[in-house]
């Protein structure tokens, strides 16, 4: 009976010796890492700075399919997005006149350096830079996640994308969009995004990540179907 | 004993991935190229309104205390709660099946605490299971 005590007391050790490492280590994982010096504000109140939801969109306001991409710069599935199907949207798709693409920021509180890119994103975008600069933060994306301070790769992509340095450093220094970064997060609110990227076609969302030929199979069958549509009065 | 220990790995895993979907964390620790987060950033991280991690936290508590209760000396010689554990590991380790499959199929990458997750909670189900089979060995002869 007292070994069986004894055994018991030795057993009770050891599940509190791993009770106090896993926290030990959960403790340390959470404190590794620098918080984003951004606040994220809840959303549901009046806008933001008085800044309502737009994002950067390229394609004409007339054409018959609208895709808007709700994006996180430090998420992994969205950089693969951009870095492999991206290109030929802008390249093949938006010419056509048939898509236009809306970029809307997602900053995922997990991600640390992700406000921060949002802000480089857009102070390109000020400068007319923002496709391009989309591309190098995602295709660089694993240079600057894990960094303390991503500033200086952020101006080394701006440079290389032909951003006006100077001005680019005012903008990210003073965080000049963030109002308009939180607003364009916040429209999402009652859209139920539960991870990034997450895209809606004319409003309906797309229950997966498509391909390029998913995307030209969207745009060639909603446009032939405005096409054969009655117009409405 | 041993579903102790194991449901208390899994409690501190469940934890971990919980902690990190609700941004406490600034980023997950996993092999590979980001898969953990793909994972856990994806539409599938949540379920029915509730992050899926959370699931895992609540079921492995229980299990933690079940197995707890059974050790008790009086619960020693019934089968009660290691029948309760056996049956909630087998609807465990279909869940971790779900997951896994949507890993495969839909996310297509692979969360390493989540597979820790399934194999600890098929080894749950193993150990409970063969602890029913021995009882009812020895009962029969």
């Amino acid at each position: 009976m007292a070994d069986a005590g004894r055994s018991m007391k030795k057993f009770y050790l050891v599940l509190g010796l791993i009770a106090v490492v896993g926290i030990v280590l959960i403790v340390r994982a959470a404190g590794g890492r620098p918080g984003a010096p951004f606040v994220m504000a809840e959303c549901g109140g009046p806008p933001i700075g008085g800044v309502g939801p737009a994002g950067v969109a390229i394609g004409p306001d007339s054409a018959p399919v609208r895709i808007t991409e709700y994006g996180d710069f430090e998420c992994p599935e969205c950089a693969r997005f951009a870095i492999l199907t991206m290109p030929d949207v802008l390249q093949r798709l938006v010419p056509t006149g048939k898509l236009q693409w809306r970029f809307m920021d997602f900053p995922l509180s997990q991600h640390a350096n992700s406000p921060l890119a949002h802000v480089a994103a857009a102070c390109a975008a000020a400068q007319g830079r923002f496709w391009s600069m989309e591309y190098s933060l995602y295709y660089h994306q694993d240079d600057w996640y894990a960094e303390k301070n991503p500033e200086p790769q952020f101006l080394d992509y701006a440079r290389a994308v032909g951003v006006n340095v100077d001005s680019f450093r005012v903008c990210v220094d003073q965080r000049r969009p963030w109002p308009q970064i939180e607003a364009n997060r916040c429209s999402s609110d009652r859209l139920n995004i539960q991870g990034t990227p997450t895209f809606f076609v004319n409003g309906h969302a797309l229950t997966y990540v498509p391909a390029y030929d998913d995307l030209v199979h969207i745009v060639d069958s909603v446009t032939a179907l405005r096409a054969v549509a009655p117009p409405r009065r | 004993m041993a579903v102790a220990v194991l449901a208390l790995v899994g409690e501190l895993i469940s934890v971990y991935l919980l902690l990190y979907k609700l941004g406490v964390l600034g980023s997950v620790l996993c092999v590979g190229s980001g898969g953990c987060e793909r994972v856990q950033l994806s539409r599938w991280s949540v379920l029915f309104g509730v992050p899926v991690a959370a699931y895992g936290v609540a079921g492995y508590a229980v299990l933690f205390g079940l197995a707890l209760f059974g050790l008790r000396p009086e619960q020693v010689e019934r089968t009660g709660p290691t029948r309760w554990i056996a049956g909630l590991s087998a609807l465990g380790v279909l869940f971790s099946l779900y997951l896994l499959g949507l890993e495969l199929l839909k996310i297509h990458a692979i969360c390493i605490w989540c597979s820790a997750s399934g194999v600890l909670i098929l080894a749950i189900l193993a150990v409970s299971a063969g602890a029913l089979l021995g009882t009812s060995r020895a009962r029969a002869r």
